[in-house]
């Protein structure tokens, strides 16, 4: 049985991204439509990147990204569990990423600012990032004052 | 390093060393004048050593002397900062390595032009690279602070990262 959707729209300034919470007694086939819709016009505005995985080509939605990175002369994307191959180029793929979720750490480096857990300081001197699943990298020091300025307009 | 990031910091190091060259030979010239009238106290402005100027051969070849190798500390000193600029340098190695060459041409240049150095030099030199270092470090320290700050709320405000969640 269909049910009627009642739409509320709450502007609250404090949400960069918007946040759509669904309250339903049941997930039901039409909330499961729903769900997709709004998954669907989220991801319209910041397209999947394509990767190469065994062989095959797969999108992996931009949320699911960790870190993009340079190594040698190849480009790995970084998920929760998996590393992938893709025929980009870094500047290429700066692009077509979410600016608001991604930020450049190095020559070398794209981060996902959503998946970083925290940012760190060695007694060398050398700035790691550590990110939700464990995975650490370093940050170049070059990119600290840009980063802080971006975060500034959140805080 | 990529071929680019090489270029970018051959550029950087040729342009600051140009001007580490002109402001070296400038505030060399200016201490030697300054130490030496003081010392002389004499009444006369100098702009070198006498006894030193003498021993070289000459007033040309001692003032063009202590000028060029001024100037030549000047380009470690300054053009040297670019290793800075090296990425995946530590603040500690790029300190460090800045530290040995610009101690190495001090103690040379010292050398040359008669200069009087000794451990106290030294230490000098160990005790302002330490503190350099240190600064820097706790600068970077409080601005990594403030971006986890950030990053806390940038997180909170996009809720569980639009994933689907169920409560």
């Amino acid at each position: 049985m269909t049910e009627m959707v009642h739409i509320d729209v709450v502007i609250d300034e404090h949400y960069e991204d918007p946040l759509v919470a669904i309250h339903t007694k049941s997930r039901s086939e039409q909330v499961e439509n729903i769900i997709h819709a709004v998954e669907n016009a989220a991801n319209e505005s910041f397209p999947p990147i394509y990767v190469y995985s065994e062989e095959r080509i797969e999108p992996v939605l931009q949320r699911e990204i960790f870190r993009i990175r340079t190594e040698g002369r190849k480009i790995f994307l970084d998920t929760q569990d998996a590393s992938y191959l893709v025929r980009e180029t870094l500047a290429r793929l700066e692009e077509e990423l979410d600016t608001q979720r991604f930020f450049r750490i190095s020559q070398s480096e794209i981060i996902n600012l959503y998946k970083v857990k925290c940012f760190d300081i060695s007694v060398y001197g050398t700035i790691g990032v550590e990110f939700d699943n464990g995975l650490r990298t370093w940050a170049s020091r070059r990119y600290v004052k840009a980063l802080k300025e971006k975060l500034n307009k959140v805080g | 390093m990529d071929g680019a990031d090489v270029m970018n910091i051959r550029n950087k190091f040729y342009l600051k060393a140009a001007i580490g060259y002109a402001l070296g030979m400038m505030i060399g010239v200016a201490i030697t004048a300054i130490s030496v009238t003081l010392s002389a106290n004499d009444g006369t402005v100098y702009l070198y050593e006498p006894g030193w100027v003498e021993r070289v051969g000459g007033v040309g070849i001692g003032f063009t002397l202590e000028a060029v190798i001024s100037g030549l500390l000047g380009v470690v000193g300054m053009g040297g900062s670019v290793m800075y600029d090296i990425e995946h340098w530590s603040l500690f190695r790029a300190t460090f390595t800045h530290f040995v060459i610009t101690v190495a041409a001090y103690f040379a240049a010292g050398w040359i032009l008669d200069w009087y150095i000794d451990w106290i030099a030294l230490a000098f030199f160990v005790a302002a690279y330490v503190l350099i270092w240190q600064i820097q470090n706790f600068l970077y320290k409080l601005q990594i602070k403030k971006i986890n700050r950030n990053l806390k709320k940038l997180r909170c405000s996009a809720g569980e990262e639009a994933t689907v969640s169920e409560k």
